[in-house]
């Protein structure tokens, strides 16, 4: 187990020491960011402070300074990530400053995208994601994809307000296993249901993988409309996307 | 508590002025709409919120059917969206109207212009229009409840949530020079609606703790807030969606009659904070209460903030369209059981 | 409203009828000496709504196995309340075009997963089997598990489901089988059982 003091970087120090309590979480932002290179922690820091400029610029001089695009992409992007996906759980900040750590993310992603794709890496898989319909909010689906994306999954982005039709539509031209479905009001979770009605009535249900999530989505819920499995926030939806197509 | 019989309009004013009523108020100031109401009018969305006729007859069924003492026909929150240009994908029967801002028509503050054609817009006129038929039928019988969108709202609509929310992070000033030009359509549509027939008006401005701290509220909207009490001759009863007791403080100091709170704010709670310097009206909870449960559980909730002192009783926000009426008629019964049994105690 | 005082409780909605002008259609569930019964009902006056109500109520009960009680009206000859069923048989009710025959959904059907003919026989006293042919019996219970959800049944072996009630349901076994093999609670539920006692590799397990 690190220590806090052997991270180099005094903000993501002082980032940890005051904005991470639970235990598990601290320890496990210690151990990764211990161990990874301080430009990455610059990275990362930039990255939690929405300094999309900033992430632009130390992207591309630790690409060009030959570090390996998968390595910028977790220890830099995807680790500050972490730290503001807590930040905003917490309450500590709110959705402006996520927006603004989102803007970073894709800054640094512009230059790590087409590196991986040029590699000729195989998407781990294709994944069509969508809001509900009646459902505009897209804020959480949109950092899902980004974090989807930068795992190696090819994502269709539906956007919002995604009848059951397009869906079915969309896993079908694009053969995708996996379909991600997103609901910020409790008034049009039922229409996830509905969706996966749609899936088995057209006779595709066995075909694709179908998550949700979504601030008000449980576990019980996912369950009860008959989904595969339930993401809590964007972190854990990766983790579930691996999960349900059996990739590492 | 007064002994005096009121009719729904003079319970209704006299409640957002926190003077004695007969008993509280059931009130609605924002949408009652049901997909099972639009049937037995006849009047279906999404031509209900284009027709005035159809608005009328629709928002009227919240009083002679579900029997509050409110009829508030502005069911959705675009109108004057519309009216300034935003594109608006009308929807069908069992969904809202809603702004396509994916295709924002503002880009800086200069982009925000007032158009000459903001009141006699067919979606601003449809509204001033089933006021005006609203009063003509009921008279002084019931209160009506208009709308008028706030300008932080009016700036998600136009620029779109990101970019808008990304603005006030970015650049305070442009902010507030925006919010400066959209308050103007504000007043227009609140004072047209006055003007028509409103007995007081509902001014949705979302800046809610789900998405913008309360500070946020602080610095951008409450001196606006303030100006719109001063500038609209007609109680205000201000919409705020969402977590708001860390700016409940900030809204009971503007002003305005009364603030229409989400379930995620407990009655008693809420009421510590705001210290009669407003009125409260709300607030069931929609998704799991209203939509989701039966009669019991939503007589539960309507006791909770009777017990509290909530001075006007209401579902927290637009009902979903497919609420059952079974829950809608409970509200009234139980306000009326309650008083009964709190008269039977006295 | 004195209108929805005498309807009863809703339990199901379609907001926008495509057979007919969109009109929403509820069913509503009324307690009655001799058991519940449910009433097809729309508020809406429009020319021919009378005529749909009345096809959905008769469609409602034959994929349900019910018996047309008054007008819009049906309920279950074992007086049992079934609900969770009733709704589905009014759902699928609904979609159904007016203009095709009306029938009961047999007690088998093709599982694209396994590739076999899943059949579900009645053994008396509301007791039904499940079977695959092919002899899947993870499948068969998993199939069970789902009618168990979808229909408040009782669970008596893991491939079996048993109506409370003791009686034969055979139109709902028919209506529900075609989901039951989508109830994905009752297939994890499964999967965890396979898996107990096995031990996997710290990247497989799930945070």
């Amino acid at each position: 187990m690190a220590q806090l003091n052997e991270i180099h970087n005094e903000f993501i120090r002082q980032e940890i020491e005051e904005n991470i309590e639970r235990p598990n979480e601290r320890q496990r932002l210690i151990d990764n960011f211990a161990k990874s290179r301080p430009s990455m922690q610059a990275i990362a820091a930039a990255l939690i402070e929405g300094e999309h400029a900033t992430v632009d610029q130390l992207t591309r001089a630790a690409l060009d300074e030959g570090i390996e695009a998968l390595e910028v992409m977790d220890d830099g992007l995807i680790a500050g990530m972490a730290v503001v996906g807590i930040k905003f759980r917490e309450n500590i900040i709110f959705v402006p400053e996520v927006l603004a750590c989102a803007r970073a993310m894709k800054a640094g992603m512009t230059h790590i995208e087409p590196i991986l794709s040029a590699s000729g890496i195989d998407p781990l898989g294709k994944v069509v994601m969508g809001t509900v319909k009646g459902d505009l909010h897209d804020i959480g689906k949109n950092l899902c994809i980004m974090m989807l994306r930068g795992a190696g999954f090819e994502v269709i982005d539906l956007g919002v307000d995604t009848s059951p039709d397009r869906f079915i539509d969309a896993v079908e031209e694009h053969r995708a296993t996996l379909l991600g479905m997103s609901a910020l009001l409790t008034t049009t979770m039922p229409n996830m249901g509905k969706t996966i009605e749609a899936f088995i009535d057209a006779d595709l249900r066995d075909q694709v993988k179908i998550m949700v999530g979504g601030a008000p989505v449980t576990q019980d819920f996912a369950d009860d409309m008959g989904a595969d499995g339930y993401g809590k926030d964007a972190l854990a939806c990766v983790t579930l996307a691996k999960h349900l197509l059996a990739v590492k | 508590m007064t002994a005096q019989p009121m009719n729904s309009r003079q319970r209704v004013l006299a409640a957002l002025r926190r003077q004695p009523v007969d008993r509280t108020p059931v009130c609605n100031p924002t949408s009652v709409a049901t997909v099972e109401l639009m049937d037995l009018v006849d009047a279906y969305f999404p031509h209900a919120n284009r027709e005035p006729e159809l608005m009328a007859r629709l928002a009227a069924t919240g009083y002679t059917e579900l029997g509050f003492d409110s009829i508030m026909p502005v069911f959705s929150i675009i109108q004057e969206s519309s009216a300034l240009g935003c594109k608006i994908q009308w929807e069908q029967k069992d969904n809202w109207p809603t702004v396509k801002m994916r295709e924002p028509i503002w880009e800086k503050p200069e982009d925000i212009v007032i158009p000459p054609d903001f009141l006699t817009h067919p979606d601003t006129r449809c509204v001033i229009e089933a006021i005006r038929l609203l009063r003509r039928e009921f008279g002084d019988e019931v209160a009506i409840v208009g709308k008028t969108m706030g300008p932080w709202s009016l700036g998600y609509h136009g620029f779109g949530v990101e970019p808008f929310l990304l603005l006030s992070l970015d650049d305070p000033g442009k902010t507030m020079q925006c919010l400066d030009r959209l308050k103007e359509a504000t007043v227009a549509f609140g004072l047209a609606q006055i003007e028509a027939g409103a007995d007081a008006l509902t001014l949705p401005d979302h800046a809610t703790g789900d998405l913008v701290s309360g500070e946020y509220y602080a610095r951008y909207l409450r001196d606006l807030h303030i100006e719109f009490s001063q500038r609209l001759p007609a109680p205000i009863i201000l919409h705020i969606c969402g977590r708001t007791v860390d700016r409940m403080e900030y809204i009971a100091q503007t002003g305005m009659a009364a603030f229409h709170f989400d379930s995620k704010n407990a009655p008693a709670e809420s009421m510590e904070i705001v210290k009669k310097r407003i009125s409260l009206v709300g607030n069931l909870n929609n998704p799991e209460t209203l939509f989701s449960k039966g009669p019991e559980e939503v007589r539960a909730e309507v006791y909770r903030n009777l017990e509290a002192g909530v001075e006007l009783v209401g579902p927290e926000c637009a009902i979903p369209l497919q609420t059952a009426i079974e829950n809608l008629v409970e509200i009234p019964k139980a306000v009326r059981d309650w008083h009964r049994e709190q008269a039977t105690r006295n | 409203m004195a209108k929805t005082a005498a309807l009863g409780r809703r339990v199901e909605l379609v907001p926008m009828d495509p057979h007919c002008q969109d009109i929403t259609i509820a069913l509503y569930r009324q307690e009655a000496a001799d058991g519940p019964r449910y009433q097809v009902h729309s508020f809406s006056g429009r020319p021919g709504v009378v005529a749909r109500l009345d096809f959905v109520a008769g469609a409602t009960a034959v994929l349900g196995g019910m018996a047309a009680v008054g007008p819009g009206q049906v309920r279950f000859a074992c007086g049992g309340a079934h609900e969770l069923a009733a709704r589905r048989a009014f759902l699928e009710a609904c979609k159904l075009d007016p203009a095709q025959p009306l029938a009961a959904r047999p007690l088998q059907f093709f599982d694209k997963k396994t590739g076999h003919q899943i059949h579900v026989a009645p053994l008396g006293g509301g007791v039904y089997q499940v079977a695959l042919e092919g002899g899947d019996a993870g499948r068969a219970a998993a199939v069970a598990g789902g009618l168990v959800k979808l229909g408040q049944m009782q669970n008596p072996a893991p491939d079996q489901a048993a109506f409370p009630c003791g009686q034969a349901h055979d139109a709902l076994i028919g209506l529900l089988v075609v989901r039951a093999v989508n109830v994905r609670a009752t297939l994890r539920e499964q999967e965890m059982q396979a898996a107990r006692g096995q031990l996997a590799a710290p990247s497989a397990q799930q945070q």
